[in-house]
């Protein structure tokens, strides 16, 4: 495992976040207290991941100019804009 | 489709000779014997980094105090790393061509569509936890034990919270005592059956000590921290309130029930195997009333010549015996290929007698947690059945019907499992629901069809683009 020490700014939710590169997103956003990831399509109820594996897809959240991608799968990247708690749509 | 577009830049062709789906142990070890034996590889994951679940990786750090989780995994990540295998990661397959040996993938970190002409294909997609709805499971901070495991031990989110784990199977113990090690409350595990009595079946474990040691260091733990093992209860309910989660566990006899307050739930049944890909091959499965699974050799190989499925997704049996499923479906293609040194050949003898001492001890398990019982699914009527579609069991139930119901009629009639998740998560409940004695078990499953994962609209275009 090469642990990169290196910090990187991302914003979530239109915050800044200096956060280690390279760190699990999902780690990221249980650690600042955001559980609202996703409301859900229909209901528009605020809803968590449960799986943590890419299996329930309640964890996904947008990232800025990407897509709507998985939390639980994603590691921080330097200029990350991650959007939560929009529905999938 | 009309003549093909000139433009199909963006589409990226891999020829290998073998395509290892999935990082976890047995994707890895296979991806090393097979790149030992000078054979291309490439090797294929869904997550942004190699390890699977059980060797997951815990990625930066803010404390290099903490050792890394699990260094047997890291090695084999890191030698997998070193080697000539190509890796994907942040890829997923979506489809497979019905007439060549083609996958199709999607590449996240770049958006693009990847198709893979390939010699062989190892599945080793792994599984998935079992889980069944109760009332409630759709609050946050309510997951399944796999989940709270990680999020603790993987993502070393702050230990000062509490855990009830709930379900059933012996992966409760070991996510209970990872809790306690770091240093989280477990408030209690409560399990569906009785399988800590001391029975007949249990002396067998003494042809076992790997795992009787194993079993009574989760036991001393508990022991240690004060956590009992509540058994013959189900959960109920939960409810959101403001001092975290109440959750209501219902006695299967005469007891009373139980209730307790935690910041997390995690509840799970046990773990099925990830069949997506294998049916998508199109292989033969075996099916019983309550689970598919691959139908697989020892060897690794199934009814087609080209397909072989290693850990996990062969069947549930832990992952020594996946990383040895992965060593010997390398080893049998690397003999389909004509170059089995004698070295090797006494190699995968080895490792086969050691997969059939680890088909024994899961035998035990599988008795002593009665796992081929089917477990009671009595949802209430606000209970929600399929979280994507957000379907609760009230809407279901009006189409249920005693003398047909297949699960496809129910997904047609209700949408359950047909949201983002595509029937992951409701997919064993959908099982369930079916319980019209006239069914034959394939009806008691929905068919699987590409594409197993969602895509977005521009990978179908780029899919569109290619002239064959």
């Amino acid at each position: 495992m090469t642990f990169v020490n290196k910090t990187c700014q991302i914003v979530i939710n239109g915050d800044f976040f200096d956060v280690l590169e390279s760190s699990s997103l999902m780690a990221v956003l249980v650690n600042n207290g955001i559980f609202n990831l996703k409301a859900n399509g229909v209901s528009g109820q605020k809803r968590f991941g449960i799986c943590g594996m890419g299996t329930c897809f309640e964890c996904e959240v947008t990232l800025k100019n990407v897509g709507v991608r998985r939390a639980c799968l994603l590691k921080t990247e330097p200029g990350m804009v991650v959007e939560t708690g929009m529905t999938d749509g | 489709m009309g003549k093909p577009t000139p433009s199909r830049g963006s589409k990226r062709v891999i020829e290998t000779q073998v395509v290892v789906v999935g990082g976890g142990p047995a994707g890895l070890s296979a991806g090393l014997i097979l790149d030992r034996g000078h054979i291309s590889v490439l090797l294929i994951d869904e997550n942004s980094e190699l390890g699977g679940q059980y060797y997951r990786q815990r990625g930066a750090l803010s404390s290099s105090s903490i050792d890394n989780f699990r260094p047997k995994g890291t090695h084999l990540v890191e030698s997998v790393k070193k080697s000539k295998i190509s890796v994907l990661t942040s890829t997923y397959i979506f489809a497979v061509s019905d007439h060549e040996k083609t996958l199709y993938a999607f590449d996240e970190s770049t958006n693009e569509v990847v198709s893979i002409l390939y010699d062989f294909v190892v599945v080793s997609t792994g599984s998935q936890e079992l889980v069944l709805p109760y009332s409630g499971w759709e609050t946050i901070k309510c997951m399944t034990p796999g989940m709270v495991s990680r999020l603790f031990d993987i993502d070393l989110i702050e230990p000062k919270q509490s855990v009830v784990l709930g379900g059933s199977g012996p992966f409760l113990l070991s996510v209970a005592s990872h809790l306690l090690k770091r240093g989280v409350t477990v408030k209690a595990i409560v399990e569906y059956h009785h399988p800590y009595r001391i029975k007949f079946i249990s002396l067998l474990t003494f042809f076992f000590p790997s795992r009787l040691i194993e079993y009574l260091s989760y036991r001393k733990i508990l022991w240690e921290n004060n956590v009992s093992i509540h058994s013959g209860y189900q959960i109920a309910c939960a409810e959101p309130q403001s001092s975290g989660i109440k959750s209501v566990f219902q006695p299967l006899n005469q007891k009373s029930q139980l209730s307790f307050t935690s910041d997390f739930l995690a509840i799970s049944y046990g773990f099925s195997p990830t069949i997506e890909l294998a049916a998508l091959l199109d292989i033969d499965l075996n099916q019983s009333n309550h689970s598919r699974s691959p139908d697989v050799r020892l060897s690794g190989k199934t009814s087609k010549d080209w397909v072989y499925v290693a850990g996990e997704s062969a069947g549930i049996q832990g992952w020594r015996s996946a990383k040895i499923r992965g060593e010997v479906a390398a080893l049998s293609i690397i003999d389909s290929l004509g170059t089995l040194s004698l070295k090797n050949q006494i190699l995968r003898f080895g490792k086969t007698i050691s997969l059939m001492y680890e088909s024994l001890f899961s035998k035990i398990r599988i008795y002593t947690f009665r796992e081929k019982e089917p477990f009671r699914f009595v949802p209430s009527d606000s209970t929600i059945v399929c979280r994507c579609e957000n379907v609760t069991y009230a809407e279901v139930k009006k189409y249920l019907n005693e003398d047909w119901s297949s699960a496809s009629e129910i997904k047609a009639e209700t949408r359950v499992g047909m949201g983002t998740c595509q029937g992951k998560q409701c997919g064993y409940a959908l099982n369930r629901l079916c319980t019209s004695p006239h069914l034959e078990p394939s009806n008691k499953f929905t068919n699987i069809r590409a594409p197993i994962r969602p895509l977005p609209i521009s990978a179908l275009l780029q899919l569109a683009e290619d002239p064959d």
